[in-house]
């Protein structure tokens, strides 16, 4: 069976898929929530200023769902683009030792010594 | 020649603690954000003046929570560091940094987006958001001393002081809203915040949303901290290897 250390960032990726599901599944049931929403009092919170040409256009439930949904695809896109390149970075960094590695085993063959080259990568 | 060492037999039980640790976060985090998003999206009420953008909010302010957590760290990595000189902190402190510029754009960018609906701009030089703009230039500048500063000992020290002195910004920022007039929202995080502002469903789920991201951060802060361990390790293989060449 293969360790999940062969594949350094597969758990990332599963997390990552996870995320998005619950997300897409949130937002695909969008109609339930402003339904609910619009059936529910609530309580003014936070007070903020809001500016009078906005004020009426805001209280629609369904008024700002765009500048909502650009929020939660921004933030995942930034959030997943890091952990990618991160990933990238790891598999950088694992070619460099296997080239590495290569190099030494080489040139101590060529010694005459045992080859033996491992260096600790945490995965 | 340079034989690296296999690891060692007796460090691998730890390494392997360590590593279901990691993963046990990773699960966590993964299972938590499932339940904000149920609680964003299907449980808080929504907001009687904002309307649906009010939402925003148990994103935003969790992110905002973790911009001025990394500065915290940055800063205290960074004092720890220039105290040892232990190279550990150096890589805290730079893990913390890369963090601190991805959360302090979505925060700004986040911020703008719900300002928008709500104050008809996306941006104006309010002193909060002035100052967020302000602390996302210092980790910007962080990095590209890291990048294009000098290398080795002197670069992590110079940035280190940097690191110190850009801290002076997160108190700032946090009381932005008690010290200038702003448009802002007053605080409902920390021991300046007001208690009782938010209705008891949507403080839950407010509650829920910090815990799911600091919980995130740990896991990716670790990740990334463990990475750029290795990128030193390897560097310091790269340099032992041209110099015996």
């Amino acid at each position: 069976m293969k360790s999940i250390k062969q594949f350094p960032f597969a758990h990332k990726l599963v997390f990552a898929a996870l995320v998005m599901s619950a997300l897409l599944a949130s937002y695909a049931a969008f109609g339930g929530i402003t339904a609910y929403a619009s059936s529910v009092p609530a309580e003014p919170t936070i007070e903020v200023v809001v500016a009078p040409q906005v004020a009426e256009e805001a209280r629609k439930p369904e008024a700002n769902l765009p500048y909502l949904f650009a929020v939660f695809i921004i933030t995942w896109a930034l959030m997943f683009g890091y952990v990618f390149y991160m990933s990238r970075r790891q598999r950088t960094l694992r070619n460099e030792i296997e080239a590495l590695k290569s190099v030494l085993n080489e040139k101590q063959g060529v010694a005459g010594k045992p080859a033996r080259a491992e260096v600790e990568v945490q995965s | 020649m340079t034989e690296m060492a296999a690891p060692s037999s007796a460090t691998k039980p730890a390494t392997k603690g360590r590593g279901l640790f990691r993963d046990g976060l990773m699960v966590v985090s993964a299972a938590l954000m499932a339940v904000t998003l149920w609680m964003i999206f299907f449980y808080v009420p929504t907001e009687a003046n904002l309307g649906v953008s009010q939402r925003i909010f148990y994103f935003h302010v969790p992110l905002g929570w973790l911009g001025m957590l990394s500065i915290v760290i940055v800063a205290f990595a960074a004092l720890m560091h220039l105290k040892t000189q232990n190279p550990k902190w150096d890589a805290l402190a730079y893990s913390a940094a890369e963090f601190g510029v991805i959360f302090a754009t979505l925060i700004i960018v986040t911020g703008a987006i719900w300002a928008k609906p709500v104050w008809g701009v996306w941006w104006t030089w309010d002193a909060k958001l002035t100052t967020t703009l302000i602390l996302w230039f210092i980790y910007v500048s962080y990095l590209m001393l890291r990048a294009y500063g000098p290398k080795g000992s002197q670069g992590s020290r110079y940035s280190s002081v940097l690191a110190l002195i850009g801290a002076i910004d997160a108190p700032i920022i946090y009381l932005a809203t008690v010290w200038w007039r702003t448009a802002h929202p007053e605080l409902v995080i920390g021991p300046s915040a007001e208690s009782g502002g938010l209705e008891s469903r949507m403080q839950l789920a407010f509650l829920i949303s910090v815990i799911t991201f600091t919980v995130m951060y740990a896991y990716l802060l670790w990740e990334r901290y463990s990475l750029r361990r290795q990128e030193d390790a390897l560097d310091e293989v790269h340099q032992t290897v041209s110099l015996r060449a």
